[in-house]
């Protein structure tokens, strides 16, 4: 029988990070994987000339000179495996109810010099609020450090803000800034990349967002998210370590007192292990995967809230951007700049609110001279597309995709319609199939203020149930994001490592 | 001096708030509903029905339909809802090999959801049609995957008006978007079929396309090659087509690689351009060679095998041919079902490079159009 020391689930974003972690730590590694690709969401696909991206926007924190996200890959030893571009500018957000358009760049200067051009009067607020962010933000580099086990007197002495703002939402700490309301709508455009509204969402996570995307750096690798990916499995090799693709994990196995003993897979074979770290929703591990769930574990599986449902539409188009008249490379739509208002918008399959992107705005060589490629992404606050039967499939798939391009069409004067050479649409089907996703959900669990990151990081104790059974990926302990996965695999992988070397 | 925050008039409220942060939480997962776990839920069970992945087929029926080109169809084990042009593979040991095929579904979405039958029409080519065609019975069990493809009108993308232009064999596809026109799994289009045989017997299902062109989205015009009376005469090409076809439209083609190529030139001529040429490669097939033999190396998960790779054959046709199940769905290095890892070796890729970028860079390859020119060593992820 086969025996590790270790078996991570799932070669997504935080198990390809966990395994990496792992394996350092000198730990013997299986890392196994139903899709024939390492990534999960981190994957690209072709379609005759064009080589799509199929989920990275960009990747934050990730500075030339430094940046939490750079340091980790540099400590996972795989930054120079992959070769970087930066992004022009941070976002474009169009709002036509609101008269709301505006462009904002990288850096927190010239973040705040554009908001005080936009929104006269919004400087003070704005320094701020980015005062607080860094501050959250190193807050949390301390609280990953500490594997979650914080010193609350050093965290008030150093961290006074974060724990003070902690506790509160977006609109409420942006209102206590006195910040104009049009400098929070700007500032607030992200909010659909968490999926909470900003009245429930957490303003540490937001902040710690912003201020990852806007000072840290922004970059994305030409190859896609898939060189990433690949860069991943390669530093997997070279550190000895195995990964199974085409093999799904079908069970976790527990023996004693509930603790893990085993993994048996979907060709029947059983793995002997007695640590796994799952890149898998607890819904799916906990309500799919596992005999003998204790109560206290379903209700608390059952008591979170799956955030966004993804829809995304990618197109290859045969003529230039300027020919098309596309002038930025990260655009957000919004029917109304109320997110609680949006948000409600966004349960309804007649949802055509968007985050968009040029990929030539960032990467002008990305597809052969005199075409485009586009990314359209939104995201479903309900379970609407349940409702739609497989007959109706194509048919509905296709007239949401027609409604979000005519709607970016109609917001920023750009000719698609009658350009598109290749076009691809991913449904919340999609996402079900090729991640096992509940729901076809891309985001884990809501960014709920019950349910946010600072008590998501404080309750990383309480939240190992099962021993021997540890979560990363988009709906750990970091939140969803690429970002987060990367970390929460970084947390988890070396909390495993410590288990398996405290001979737990 | 650094900003301190402050919401609650006293600050120290603030903090008193951030305490209860974790009872919150605690709280709220203890509330939690004590009902089992979701097993399961809509989207993915309406996502099977889309995607059923891997189905077992039991031939019901097997009829030549024109000479050397039969139709089979098969009984399959889940109910399957997809979009015409896709295709599945079909697969089958022969002999000592295990081998899988393409082929385009030529029968109808709500036969395959509501009958769960699904037919297949196959021309005999080589070896596996020839298996299927000689041998295959009756009650016979096959493996079916899929569906696979990107040979679907797109109203996005797509004229209204699809010309379907068909080689052969290459009707399949077209029979399912004409049969599911009739039946209203699909709309939105037009359907104008050019199909081109060599003689009057041989175009395959000529009274059922003679009835469906009876409806107003959907006509058939037969080109033979063969002098006929009352059928043009010769391929299909720009001036039949210049008379025929609607003034714009997007052109799908399916045939054999020669009738592609030139269909292509035909349409080029026209003034299409090139995003309106719809075609889907064929498999590839043998390469003329020096006959040189080399060592395969394959590892599976935690097996490894020995074996030997013909430089005439791809990297994949060589792991069938020594019974290794490893993963393929197009042939045709398009699809990327067949991704695997170099550890070490040279190969050749024919049919055009259609790899992802960083797998150029970090070793992976296609093994259904790569051929080896060394000793190889590969790690291929197992067929499920
Ligand atoms: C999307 C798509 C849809 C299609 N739809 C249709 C359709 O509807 N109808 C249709 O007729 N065709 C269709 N085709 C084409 C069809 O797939 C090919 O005609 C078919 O693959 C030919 O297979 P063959 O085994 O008969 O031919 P071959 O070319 O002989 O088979 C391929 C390989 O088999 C190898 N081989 C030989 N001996 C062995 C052995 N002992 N063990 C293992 N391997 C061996 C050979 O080396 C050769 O390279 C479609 C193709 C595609 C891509
Ligand atoms: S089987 Fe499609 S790329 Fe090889």
């Amino acid at each position: 029988m086969n025996k590790y020391d270790a078996v991570v689930i799932g070669a997504g974003n935080g198990g390809l990070v966990a395994a990496i972690r792992l394996l350092q730590s000198g730990a013997k590694v299986l890392l196994v994987e139903r899709h024939n690709l390492p990534g999960g969401f981190a994957t690209s696909f072709r379609r005759g000339r064009f080589e799509f991206e199929a989920s990275l926007h960009e990747l934050n924190d990730f500075g030339k000179d430094g940046g939490d996200v750079r340091d980790l890959f540099d400590s996972l030893g795989v930054t120079n495996k992959i070769e970087w571009t930066s992004i022009p500018e941070a976002y474009h957000v169009i709002c036509p109810n609101e008269k709301l358009d505006a462009t904002m760049p990288f850096g927190i200067k010239a973040f705040i010099d554009k908001m005080e051009e936009y929104v006269p009067g919004s400087r003070k607020s704005m320094e701020r609020f980015f005062a607080l962010a860094s501050e959250i933000r190193e807050a949390q580099a301390y609280t990953n450090a500490q594997n979650g086990n914080v010193d609350s007197s050093y965290m008030v002495k150093h961290f006074g803000n974060y724990v003070r703002t902690g506790s509160y939402s977006v609109k409420e700490v942006l209102e206590t800034l006195k910040m104009p309301k049009k400098a929070q709508d700007i500032l607030s455009a992200y909010w659909c990349y968490l999926g909470a509204k900003l009245s429930d969402m957490s303003f540490t996570h937001y902040a710690s967002m912003v201020i990852r995307y806007i000072d840290r750096g922004v970059m994305m690798p030409k190859g896609r998210s898939h060189e990433i990916s690949l860069a991943m499995a390669d530093r997997i090799y070279e550190l000895g370590g195995e990964i199974w693709f085409n093999t799904g994990a079908k069970k976790i196995l527990t023996g004693k007192e509930g603790a893990v003993c085993g993994v048996l897979l979907d060709d029947g074979r059983t793995i002997e292990t007695k640590h796994v770290v799952a890149d898998i929703e607890p819904t799916v591990v906990y309500g799919r995967m596992m005999d003998n769930v204790p109560e206290k574990i379903v209700k608390a599986t059952n008591a979170r809230k799956l955030a966004g449902r993804g829809f995304s539409i990618f197109l290859g188009l045969n003529k230039s951007p300027d020919e098309l008249g596309i002038e930025s490379h990260n655009y957000f739509l919004y029917d109304t700049s109320d997110s609680d208002k949006q948000y409600e918008l966004m349960k309804g399959l007649d949802n055509a609110a968007q985050a968009t992107v040029c990929l030539n705005r960032a990467y002008p060589d990305c597809s052969p001279k005199g075409t485009t490629i586009m990314y359209f992404t939104t995201l479903y606050m309900d379970d609407a597309w349940g409702k739609v039967k497989p007959e109706d499939y194509y048919k509905t798939k296709e007239d949401v995709a027609r409604r979000l391009i005519e709607r970016f069409e109609e917001y920023t004067g750009a000719h698609l319609m009658g350009n598109i050479e290749q076009i691809s649409i991913a449904t919340p089907m999609t996402y079900a199939r090729y991640g096992g996703h509940p729901e076809g959900g891309i985001y884990g669990y809501e960014s709920k203020y019950d349910d946010g990151l600072t008590a998501r990081l404080l309750m990383m104790k309480d939240d190992k149930m099962t021993k021997g059974l540890r979560f990363c990926g988009g709906s750990a302990m970091r939140l969803s994001g690429y970002s987060s996965a990367y970390f929460s695999g970084d947390i988890s992988g070396r909390q495993t490592a410590g288990d398996i070397k405290r001979g737990e | 001096m650094a900003y301190k925050f402050k919401r609650q008039i006293f600050s120290f409220l603030d903090l008193i708030r951030f305490t209860k942060i974790v009872p919150n939480r605690k709280k709220m997962l203890e509330e939690g509903s004590s009902a089992p776990l979701p097993a399961t839920d809509d989207v993915t069970e309406t996502m099977k029905v889309l995607h059923p992945g891997h189905m077992k087929g039991t031939l019901l029926e097997k009829k030549e339909v024109a000479p050397g080109f039969y139709s089979f169809l098969f009984a399959i084990d889940k109910p399957l809802f997809f979009e015409s042009g896709s295709y599945v593979t079909l697969g089958h040991e022969v002999g000592t090999s295990y081998v899988t095929r393409p082929y385009a579904i030529a029968s109808s979405p709500f036969d395959a959801l509501r009958e769960k039958r699904i037919e297949l029409m196959i021309k005999k080519a080589g070896f596996f049609s020839t298996y299927m065609i000689e041998e295959a019975k009756v009650a016979d069990v096959f493996d079916i995957h899929g569906p696979f493809g990107d040979f679907s009108h797109e109203s996005l993308r797509d004229h209204d008006d699809v010309v379907a232009l068909a080689g052969g064999s290459g009707i399949a596809p077209f029979i399912s978007m004409a049969r599911s026109l009739h039946e209203g799994s699909s709309s939105g289009y037009r359907l104008h079929i050019f199909y081109g045989t060599k003689t009057l017997k041989d175009i395959a299902c000529k009274d059922e396309l003679d009835a469906l062109s009876k409806e107003p989205n959907i006509d058939v015009t037969y080109v033979l090659e063969e002098k006929t009376e009352g059928y043009p005469q010769g391929y299909i090409d720009r001036k039949i087509l210049a008379e025929k076809a609607p003034k714009t439209f997007t052109a799908f083609i399916s045939g054999p690689n020669q009738m592609i190529a030139f269909a292509r030139e035909e349409l080029a001529a026209l003034g299409l351009e090139a995003k309106d040429i719809i075609a889907e490669p064929n498999p590839i097939r043998d390469r003329p060679s020096e006959g040189k033999s080399y060592k395969l190396t394959v590892h599976i998960q935690d097996k490894v095998y020995e074996v030997e790779a013909k430089d005439t054959e791809t990297v994949l046709v060589a792991l069938e041919r020594a019974a290794i199940k490893a993963p393929s769905a197009c042939r045709a290095g398009g699809c990327g079902y067949c991704h695997a890892r170099l550890i070490k070796g040279k190969f050749t890729i024919w049919g055009g490079d259609k790899r992802r970028l960083a797998d150029a860079k970090f070793g992976y390859f296609h093994p259904c159009v790569s051929f080896p020119d060394s000793d190889l060593e590969i790690e291929v992820p197992p067929a499920k």
